[in-house]
């Protein structure tokens, strides 16, 4: 058989297993290109980063696997865990693929056998070289789970752990164009931030929000980053919270006017954007007339519009920089269909519920109803979009190829959310 | 990815180009595979410059590369190399202001005797660094440009550079600026139909 012709196997095995337990800031893994193996270790270990060289691979994974495989065959028969866990590292390194391997090392964190901790740094080399690697990501999540439901005792500093899932997420993604794995992972993680450090969830939001754009204006054509941030700024519109100084809501204010000052006429209205109640420039920006509440944080709301018009910008920014790129006229129509939903929920609730944002049809009907409805002026944020879309529009138009395709195509799409250039 | 790997400055000589100097990006690539990267971005620098004509412009597309090169009417080259999506008139803007400066430092007569070890030209890891963000550099090089763009000659490969009857692979094993290490690395890259992705 196979195995028996690569007696090297279980000490190669054993040496990466002693660079993955020693170093503990290791960064990669990664096979390196040699064409024979010169009577030499195929291990490299410099700088924090372990290579394999590439004649080994093979009869390597195949003396892991076909192991794996007789072991599994004979139920009875025993093997000592610590040997069974270094096929297991062997086998998932060079090919993460498969599920079975990875419920095998769920039974020895189970029992025992595998520290959770040391088992995310080895899944993190893992993602370093196979950085789409979906069963790898659902691993970690279930660790995580186990560490922070099921285990006796559950880790101290959970802040910590998460921000270390944001980072591997992070790695993942730079790594492989339009990660969504990655992406989903980093969602998921703020989901559990949110539940289990609430005190810092705000500010995490809020740094998400600072680097996820950075990242999109390296990756402009991957909408992976871009869906993340869909995400963060629903997150971002929903938020309750009570308004602190770290909000900063003169500075949040200030971006809201800035949207919308090229579509603004009159003075009384620049007064009431920049000086006057928060109550009222949301009326003004929404359209309506809606009274002043008093179970309402218009403040919040305000700060929490803010996001969303800053995105508007960023897009704008981006599309007329980088011409051609689709992903970036899709957050166009993501960002026309949240402006649609949002003057609707404000209609309704005077703020900002989850409610209305998936639905898509029944918008367009309630946006109908609207139209002969309550509506005591125009929405200003609405005529800021249709301005600034009609810009972008244009020029995009004169860039022709692909880019005025796309315009055209985006134009379609305001059409059918009742969105009028 | 909207990224910037190397920038070269090149003598052009009549038989062969001489780099002058060079600075590279290589952060992304891992750790093992950023010394082949680097040789074979060098590798590349010069054999585009050797085959492309004084006073032209060429952009090459390799994979989800770009390779930029432009050689000036005095014989004064400059290439850089960068990602797919970095907006290729800033490339060559960046190439014409960096050829530029180091003109006005270095007269022509010295280039032809000048090399990298003696050549001291810091500035150009400065363009290299504040040119990966193509939209702060890009906006005080928007009002003196006087770039044509038709000018620019596009390729969709290397191969589509090279002169008749020369091939990509036989140029790599010939060369000698290439360790073995890197040789192998191309030869892998090769089999896996990725020519430039040694990332993966």
């Amino acid at each position: 058989m196979q195995e028996d012709t690569f007696p090297a196997a279980e000490k190669i095995l054993s040496d990466i297993d002693n660079v993955l337990r020693k170093d503990l800031n290791l960064v990669s893994f990664e096979i390196i290109p040699a064409l024979d193996n010169e009577n030499k270790s195929p291990v490299f270990h410099a700088e924090n980063s372990l290579g394999l060289a590439s004649w080994s691979v093979k009869p390597l994974y195949c003396y892991a696997y076909n192991r794996l495989l007789d072991l599994r065959r004979n139920k009875h028969r025993r093997e000592d865990p610590s040997v069974v866990s270094r096929w297991l590292m062997g086998a998932l390194l060079l090919n993460p693929d498969i599920s079975t391997f990875w419920n095998m090392r769920r039974e020895l964190i189970k029992s025992g056998r595998l520290d959770p901790t040391d088992e995310l740094r080895f899944v993190a080399i893992v993602l370093y070289y196979k950085a789409k690697c979906f069963e790898a990501f659902a691993y970690r999540r279930w660790l995580l789970q186990y560490m922070l439901v099921e285990q006796k005792q559950p880790p101290t500093d959970v802040e910590t752990l998460l921000r270390n899932e944001i980072h591997v997420a992070s790695m993942s993604a730079d790594r492989y164009a339009n990660n969504c794995h990655a992406w989903s992972h980093r969602e998921h993680v703020v989901g559990n931030f949110e539940a289990l450090v609430p005190a810092a969830y705000m500010s995490l939001l809020k740094e998400e929000w600072t680097s996820s754009e950075k990242w999109c204006t390296k990756h402009i054509s991957d909408y992976s980053g871009l869906a993340y941030r869909q995400f963060l700024l629903k997150s971002l519109l929903l938020s309750e919270n009570s308004v602190t100084a770290s909000d900063n809501i003169v500075g949040r204010r200030e971006i809201l006017y800035e949207f919308v000052k090229p579509s603004i006429r009159e003075s009384t209205e620049v007064s009431i954007l920049r000086d006057g109640s928060s109550n009222e420039a949301l009326d003004l920006l929404h359209g309506f007339d809606t009274g002043n509440r008093s179970d309402i944080d218009y403040d919040r709301c305000l700060i929490n519009l803010s996001y969303l018009t800053e995105e508007c910008m960023f897009n704008d920014d981006l599309t007329r920089s980088y011409p051609d790129h689709e992903a970036l006229w899709y957050q166009r129509r993501f960002l026309a269909h949240t402006i649609v939903v949002l003057t609707a929920s404000y209609e309704k609730y005077s703020s900002y519920k989850i409610e209305l944002f998936d639905p898509r049809l029944k918008i367009r009907q309630d946006k109908i109803v609207n139209e002969t409805g309550n509506r005591s002026s125009v929405s200003r944020l609405e005529v800021a979009f249709q301005d600034r879309s009609k810009e972008i529009i244009k020029i995009a138009k004169s860039c022709g190829h692909h880019q005025s395709t796309m315009a055209e195509k985006f134009q379609k799409f305001l059409t059918t959310i009742n969105v009028q250039l | 990815m909207v990224k910037l790997y190397a920038l070269t400055i090149l003598y052009k000589g009549p038989i062969s180009a001489t780099p002058l100097k060079a600075v590279y990006e290589l952060g992304s690539f891992s750790f093992f595979q950023r010394g082949s990267v680097q040789e074979f971005m060098a590798f590349v620098s010069k054999t585009i410059t050797e085959r492309t004509q004084i006073a032209a412009r060429q952009s090459v597309k390799e994979g989800e590369y770009m390779c930029h090169v432009y050689v000036r009417g005095d014989s004064l080259a400059g290439v850089l190399i960068s990602d797919h999506e970095y907006p290729n008139r800033v490339s060559h803007t960046l190439i014409t202001k960096l050829l530029d400066e180091f003109a006005s430092k270095y007269p022509p007569d010295s280039w032809p005797t000048l090399n990298e070890a003696t050549c001291s030209f810091p500035q150009v890891n400065t363009y290299l660094a504040k040119y990966q963000n193509p939209r702060e550099a890009d906006a005080f090089t928007k009002m003196q440009n006087d770039l044509d763009e038709t000018k620019i000659i596009l390729h969709n490969t290397i191969e589509a550079v090279l002169e008749r009857g020369e091939k990509l692979d036989d140029l790599v094993s010939k060369s000698e600026g290439l360790s073995m290490q890197s040789k192998a690395f191309y030869k892998t890259a090769r089999k896996t139909n990725s020519c430039c992705s040694l990332t993966a």
